[in-house]
């Protein structure tokens, strides 16, 4: 072993202590309450709500990923292509909602989509709609500022692999005939994907564990698994349930995250070899 | 510079001897911050100290986890915990609570017997019930449950509280069940299912079940909704700020507060902090609240002495009694975890 070796250390003592040792503990809970028990795994799949509620939450988190991508993807370009100058403003810029609490971001989309909000007004004085269109406590909205919450994520793990392509590569495949579109599909997306594979990866870990934004804008179904943990925590200090709903949700996040690197490594090997 | 940096190490440490010099004349409440800690540092801690020296601050946000984390680790982080129905009889059932000495809290025997629990002193009452803007309902809007529930009559939006207690006792009311009948209808055969059969009724127009006080508020403000199932004392606070909202205690949900001690602190620290208990049954610190925040407390004595137009935006108030129904929690607590399932299941349909 190296000496270098050992750097690692206290990161993974660390790791350990606050990571590895609660899981196990969490493991312990879900099956050890305090003997032996199925009884929460029962519970669980014996109810449609806790599997509707899972499910839920995996769309809300797939799409929330999916939306940060389709507008993340192309502002990341936007900002590694243009003058060196202006990049660190537009970084700045990009970070800058990261300064302000999550709870008033959230407030802050009532004042815009409100009955009474920016946009219903706008359009009722210019004469667009006569009525106020209901766009707040929707799953829409739910949408809206768990992207607006994670969209920088996207942007800057993006613009970090972006920059690492090598614009060579890209007019190589021009001159050898491929087309903008093609040079772009087949050498500058593969090259800077690995970006996008891991912010997407950050976001929907981060969204699985989303509650309290899709409880404030959302509507009347928008309940995220979130929601019943804090519930049997905090309502019941029933934590042997919480931690088996919350041992499932860690599963079914590895298991899709799990799944989407495998598919993805398979994919852009593929074109890269083709 | 080196002179006014000698000057704050100095003082930071005069300051720190001196605040572990009175660390025993403090005790923590884990309660609520914002107005109400407010109000109650006007009403009560200011007279509190000059009595008898104490020194009382907040620990914010209770949390009936936490109190389980804290006393399973046998410390006393906090001498009191704000709890309510429901976690107060959890919190019993658990053994977190110790008992509580009415000697020091009552010792002259003015609030009824009802209100002192053996583990939790109730310290207020608080009332959920029908509000609006008067500018949604031109000609008068619902004045009861009846017609809350009634969307032909009184078009709009609602918004009603994510709770299963209290939802079902006002589909109740709606179906023409009195508020004082509704938990004999509830524990009939039946009783259950007709509540959520009359919660159908008025689902599709529930925009948004709220989750925390303060949405009701802003979503009346804001016109979200044409008429909100809210809390007396922030409606009073809304209407105080200016807004033209009507609300009624008709069928409304009269709830209270409670006051517990860890059973985690020693009885020393439970009897400093039974104190500040005190500090609630004493009349005339509890006027000045009751005039502050329409939470009143069950202090006997305090309702004489407040003007009787005011009196009437109290949920404790004789008439206001009659219309509303009051939390049974022997009820809640042989249902509450089924009956949250179900609720959320229902909302989810």
């Amino acid at each position: 072993m190296k000496k270098e070796h050992l750097l690692i250390l206290p990161a993974l003592l660390l790791t350990i202590l606050i990571i590895i040792f609660p899981i196990f503990e969490l493991l312990k809970s879900s099956f050890f309450d305090p003997d032996f028990t199925l009884r929460h795994l029962e519970k669980f799949f014996s109810k449609t709500l806790y599997i509707e509620v899972l499910f839920n939450t995996v769309k809300i988190s797939l799409f929330s990923t999916l939306f940060c991508f389709i507008l993340g993807y192309p502002s990341a370009y936007f900002i590694a292509h243009s003058n060196k100058r202006f990049r660190g403003y537009f970084l700045f810029l990009i970070l800058l909602p990261f300064w302000v609490s999550i709870l008033i971001r959230s407030y802050s989309w009532m004042t815009v989509l409100g009955i009474e909000g920016v946009i219903n007004t706008t359009l009722i004085y210019l004469g667009v709609i006569d009525q106020p269109i209901r766009m707040l406590y929707t799953t829409g909205t739910v949408y809206l500022a768990m992207v607006q919450i994670m969209l920088p994520i996207m942007i800057l793990t993006c613009y970090g692999s972006m920059l690492r392509v090598e614009e060579d590569y890209v007019k190589a495949a021009r001159i050898l005939g491929a087309g903008p579109i093609q040079a772009f599909y087949k050498v500058y997306f593969p090259l800077s994907f690995p970006g996008a594979a891991s912010g997407s990866i950050i976001i929907f870990i981060l969204s699985m564990g989303f509650f309290i934004t899709p409880a404030l804008v959302g509507g009347k179904k928008d309940i995220m698994i979130g929601n019943l943990i804090n519930f049997q925590i905090n309502q019941l200090l029933n934590w042997g349930f919480a931690s088996f709903i919350g041992l499932v949700l860690l599963i079914v996040t590895l298991v899709i995250v799990l799944l989407f690197v495998y598919l993805t490594r398979f994919k852009i090997e593929n074109r890269i070899g083709g | 510079m080196k002179k006014i940096l000698k000057f704050i190490i100095s003082f930071t440490f005069i300051s720190f001897f001196l605040t572990a010099n009175v660390n025993a004349e403090t005790i923590y409440v884990n309660g609520y911050g914002g107005t109400t800690w407010e109000n109650i540092t006007k009403a009560f801690l200011g007279p509190l100290k000059a009595k008898t020296g104490l020194d009382v601050d907040l620990v914010p946000d209770p949390s009936l986890a936490k109190l389980a984390a804290m006393v399973s680790a046998n410390k006393c982080d906090y001498e009191i915990i704000e709890l309510e129905g429901a976690t107060y009889i959890l919190a019993v059932e658990k053994g977190l609570l110790q008992e509580i000495n009415y000697d020091i809290v009552d010792p002259n025997n003015i609030v009824a017997d009802s209100h002192k629990k053996k583990f939790g002193y109730e310290f207020v009452a608080f009332s959920e019930i029908i509000a609006y803007r008067n500018d949604q309902f031109p000609n008068g809007g619902p004045t009861n449950m009846a017609e809350f529930w009634d969307v032909e009559k009184f078009p709009g939006a609602r918004t009603m509280h994510d709770r299963v207690v209290g939802s079902l006792e006002f589909a109740l009311e709606a179906d023409g069940v009195a508020p004082s009948d509704v938990y004999k209808v509830l524990s009939s055969p039946g009783g259950i299912d007709r509540a959520f059969k009359k919660l159908d009724e008025i689902k599709p127009h529930v925009v948004k079940f709220w989750s925390s006080g303060a949405e009701p508020i802003q979503m009346i403000a804001d016109g979200e909704v044409a008429a909100a199932i809210a809390w007396n004392g922030r409606l009073q606070a809304m209407a105080n700020e200016g807004v033209d909202v009507f609300y009624t205690f008709q069928d409304g949900n009269l709830d209270s507060g409670i006051y517990s001690i860890p059973s985690s602190c020693s009885k020393e620290s439970a009897d400093t902090a039974a104190l500040y208990l005190n500090a609630w049954t004493t009349p005339e610190w509890a006027v000045v609240w009751a005039k502050l925040m329409p939470y009143p407390p069950f202090t006997g004595g305090v309702a004489e002495q407040l003007d009787p137009e005011y009196a009437k935006l109290l949920p404790t108030t004789p008439e206001n009694v009659a219309m509303q129904h009051q939390t049974d929690w022997t009820f809640w607590h042989a249902n509450y975890e089924s009956l949250n399932e179900r609720w959320k299941e229902w909302t989810l349909e």
